[in-house]
């Protein structure tokens, strides 16, 4: 698993699609794992559930998180994230439709990276898309890799 | 003052009163009875005497006459002088230096002997009695000081006096108890009362009232206090049922709050993610497929796009507008003065080319949320900006004034105006006076800032002219 993936946490298939396709027109050709919940998600990152016996040691190279999840919200998935040693470095960008201040401030308090909120254009939702993947996959420099030996 | 102290005084002054006006007329009954008495007995003397001087001046003797008469006045203590005319001239007189020629003149009309007053050299008053002796007009006077006739009843005088100060000081005293024991009930009542304002029976034996009106007045405390409990009983339940529908309503709203948060949050969310799936996937229609798609089909998707754009829009704003009323206030002091020249500012380097008169008064401090009215003064000069600029010649004025001791900020301009007969509609939410044609806009800016401004107890109101220009007035609360 040494491709660069993408861990996309998104309930909507719309915007899954979209979001792939965002990704793929800005040629941001990663492999995209997406959880359609929060419960599959963790599942995915620590290896539980449907995910057992995944190599959980090699972590997405970067997870786009929504907040407004079924079973577990977005915000319950960063925290687990940002709770657990092998994943707390872990970058996370929310991707979400809110503008609330209080999601921002709890996003930010929990520990994510980022905050980009999804506009209803697709033009400006693909530019973002771009910026955000050649900022996070193509220039931030990301925590070491250390093979679970943490 | 006491009730006591009142019927005491009112008794004590209304005996006291009697006493004195009881005594004055007795007084000046007995001096006067005194002064009849002594006239009445000198008339009959001088008519004595006269009958026994008629008979001397016969003799003509002069001397015996004199001493007569010198007797007569040493005898008596009110008796000043006597004297004897004998047509109009002094015959015999008991005056050292010859009798005044005023009382020479004074002869009786009668045989009766005649009486009057007068007042002496000294301005003491004086009784006269002449009375005739002979058909030749002989006349004897007899002069009586009225003060030393009065002087004679000084002693029943004393007495009187002594007994009307006994009877005015046993009058105060039978006064003073009078109050203490009539006042007694009351007073027992009052201090029954004082400490809890109703009466137990202790108290109620205590009192033991003997006036119909006190036992009256005792019914009608155990009555008002019983009433009293009672309503005191209801008042307190209803304060428990009242704050428990306040505790009741306060959930509701609360709840209420809570629903309208999930509400705007599930706006925020759930609303725009279909939008942007229909925009997003006419959009890959476009670009997928916008070979096999002809002119009009492209231009249907272009106008489903734009619908997008516009509700998004739509929902951003109504997502404020909710913000607006939910939100805290932060008040601190703030120039909307200094914030208008700001607002002038960004608006002048927005659109260089439009040249517009700002004229801005220096306005006083007030006490709001200066982000809130920022956006207050961002909408009513960006109106103005925007509704003047097919004005040439725009002048955009910023200023307050006093009105009633309230202080109203104004924003004033020559643009397009509106009529007032739509007036009420410029503050409702996506109400709109002029055509998205003619000056662009959803129609939230005035509901916003009349929102902000009522949150902060303020007024807001508007005149206007088509064509001429509006005004928009506000205040901000206390």
């Amino acid at each position: 698993m040494n491709e660069k993936t993408i861990l996309l946490v998104e309930d909507n298939s719309d915007d899954e699609a979209l979001t792939i396709r965002a990704l793929k027109m800005n040629n941001l050709l990663n492999k995209v794992v997406v959880a359609r919940d929060g419960a599959e998600a963790v599942d995915f990152l620590f290896g539980t559930g449907s995910f057992a016996g995944r190599d959980s040691i090699h972590l997405p190279e970067l997870v786009l998180l929504d907040l407004n999840l079924p079973k577990l919200s977005g915000l319950e998935v960063l925290r687990r994230i940002r709770s657990d040693e092998h994943t707390q470095l872990l970058p996370v960008v929310i991707l979400t439709t809110s503008d609330e201040d209080r999601d921002r401030i709890d996003s930010y308090r929990l520990g994510a990276n980022s905050y980009i909120e999804k506009p209803v254009n697709f033009e400006a939702f693909s530019k973002a898309v771009r910026q955000l993947g050649i900022y996070w996959l193509a220039l931030n420099v990301g925590p070491p890799v250390n093979n679970g030996s943490l | 003052m006491h009730l006591k102290k009142i019927i005491f005084l009112r008794t004590a002054g209304l005996l006291t009163l009697m006493t004195v006006v009881i005594s004055g007329f007795y007084i000046g009954f007995t001096i006067e009875r005194n002064r009849v008495l002594t006239k009445n007995l000198w008339i009959t003397r001088s008519q004595l005497l006269a009958d026994a001087a008629q008979r001397l001046i016969l003799w003509d003797d002069r001397v015996a006459i004199k001493d007569q008469l010198d007797r007569e006045v040493r005898g008596s203590d009110v008796l000043t002088y006597a004297f004897i005319t004998k047509d109009g001239e002094p015959y015999v007189s008991t005056f050292a230096r010859g009798v005044p020629s005023a009382l020479l003149e004074k002869s009786p009309a009668s045989e009766q002997p005649y009486f009057w007053e007068f007042h002496d050299t000294a301005g003491m008053v004086m009784y006269d009695i002449s009375t005739r002796i002979d058909q030749a007009g002989t006349v004897l006077h007899l002069g009586l000081k009225r003060r030393a006739i009065d002087r004679k009843m000084v002693a029943s005088l004393v007495t009187v006096t002594v007994v009307g100060l006994s009877v005015m000081l046993a009058g105060v005293l039978m006064a003073f108890m009078l109050a203490r024991r009539t006042t007694r009930e009351v007073d027992t009542l009052v201090e029954a009362l004082r400490s809890y304002g109703e009466l137990n029976e202790k108290d109620e034996l205590a009192i033991n009232p003997k006036s119909s009106e006190v036992t009256e007045l005792v019914r009608s405390f155990k009555t008002l206090t019983a009433e009293r409990k009672q309503a005191e009983q209801e008042l307190l339940s209803l304060n428990l049922q009242l704050e428990q529908r306040v505790t009741e309503r306060t959930e509701q709203l609360a709840s209420t709050n809570r629903e309208l948060d999930a509400f705007a949050y599930s706006v925020s969310h759930d609303l725009r993610a279909p939008l942007r799936g229909i925009d997003g996937f006419s959009l890959a229609l476009i670009d997928d497929y916008g070979g096999c798609l002809n002119d009009e089909a492209k231009d249907y998707l272009r106008r489903i796009r734009n619908g997008c754009v516009r509700m998004g829009e739509l929902i951003d704003v109504m997502l404020r507008l909710s913000r607006i009323t939910r939100g805290e206030i932060h008040r601190m002091p703030v120039n909307l003065g200094e914030m208008a020249r700001q607002v002038a500012e960004e608006l002048q380097q927005g659109e260089p080319d439009r040249s517009v008169e700002f004229v801005i008064h220096p306005v006083e401090d007030v006490y709001a949320d200066p982000a809130l009215f920022r956006s207050v003064l961002d909408n009513l000069i960006g109106n103005a900006w925007k509704y003047s600029r097919n004005n040439t010649d725009a002048r955009i004025e910023f200023g307050s004034m006093k009105n009633d001791g309230e202080t109203n900020f104004y924003i004033k301009d020559n643009g397009a105006g509106f009529n007032m007969e739509y007036a009420d509609k410029l503050f409702s939410p996506f109400q709109r006076l002029h055509r998205s044609d003619e000056f662009e806009g959803i129609g939230i800016g005035l509901a916003s800032v009349q929102r902000i401004v009522l949150r902060h107890g303020g007024r807001i109101w508007a005149k206007g002219d088509e064509g001429k220009g509006a005004t928009f007035f506000f205040t901000l609360g206390g």
